[in-house]
């Protein structure tokens, strides 16, 4: 999904990323598409209750001796916020970049246990 | 009443010029679809999606980039027939989760293809391929004859 919001200072569009968001084993998993990122420009930040993950596209490097013939990539910015409701475990945040998948695993928190209220009779 | 609308700038209205746009237009048109550029060739009846590419071009090499974040490069097949370059794989659903267990899904699954035709004869034995960060790199080097000749122009 391409909607560009604003540029930067280094005038670059930014563009939403695709992200998977699924439930698997008491964790919530967020699966973001970002290829060829940066690493270094990487942020996944955790403000309230909301997720915002941003990332910077790598300059491709490209020795002089080529010259472009067709070009449909372009070197982007990746922004994506989420509202996250569910309670979570801030402590146990993980985040792991993989053949351009950035994956943000949230650990539910643990449910309280329900408190069971005696009746004076 | 205008039937044209009126351009501020116009010193004369020039009737022609307006079909030669309209002209303009419907060419463009049937451009899309019979695609002069032949890097445009992205049938959808190839997949559901095809990755985007960039092609680069030097004396010795062919380059090119594809992005094709979350795939092994076991999923990804690269084959050349008849100057073509063929990019295939198919991004296969991940069977440990099952559907009620998903939020939300904006990444693509299924197979993807793409056929590049290759402005020069590349040597397919010697090709190099990475696969690194989701994007996919591929160096051809071009066959001797393909490389450009200087011709010498002789003045009398």
């Amino acid at each position: 999904m391409l909607e560009k919001f604003k540029k930067n200072q280094e005038d670059l569009m930014i563009i939403r990323p695709c992200v998977n968001i699924y439930e698997q084993n008491n964790n919530i998993i967020l699966a973001v598409e970002m290829p060829n990122v940066d690493k270094q420009t990487l942020d996944v930040n955790l403000d309230n209750n909301q997720l915002i993950i941003r990332a910077i596209k790598k300059k491709d490097e490209i020795s002089k001796e080529y010259h472009s013939i067709h070009q449909e990539r372009s070197r982007v910015g990746y922004e994506r916020r989420f509202e996250i409701n569910t309670e979570i475990d801030r402590d146990k945040i993980e985040a792991e970049y993989k053949n351009g998948i950035l994956t943000v695993t949230l650990a539910k928190a643990e449910a309280e246990q329900p408190k069971k209220i005696t009746i004076k009779s | 009443m205008a039937l044209v609308p009126y351009k501020r700038d116009n010193w004369w209205v020039d009737p022609f010029s307006e079909l030669e746009n309209l002209q303009k237009q419907m060419n463009q048109l049937f451009d899309f679809s019979l695609s002069r550029n032949p890097f445009n060739d992205t049938t959808l009846l190839g997949g559901q999606w095809a990755p985007a590419i960039d092609v680069y071009d030097s004396k010795d090499n062919l380059l090119i980039k594809a992005d094709l974040p979350g795939l092994s490069k076991d999923e990804i097949e690269v084959s050349i027939q008849d100057n073509n370059l063929l990019l295939k794989g198919e991004k296969k659903k991940d069977k440990e989760i099952n559907e009620e267990n998903y939020f939300k899904t904006e990444r693509f699954y299924g197979s993807f293809f793409r056929t590049i035709p290759l402005p020069s004869a590349v040597d397919s034995a010697n090709v190099d391929a990475k696969y690194e960060d989701g994007v996919l790199t591929l160096t051809l080097p071009k066959k001797e004859e393909s490389k450009p000749k200087q011709i010498t122009i002789d003045v009398k």
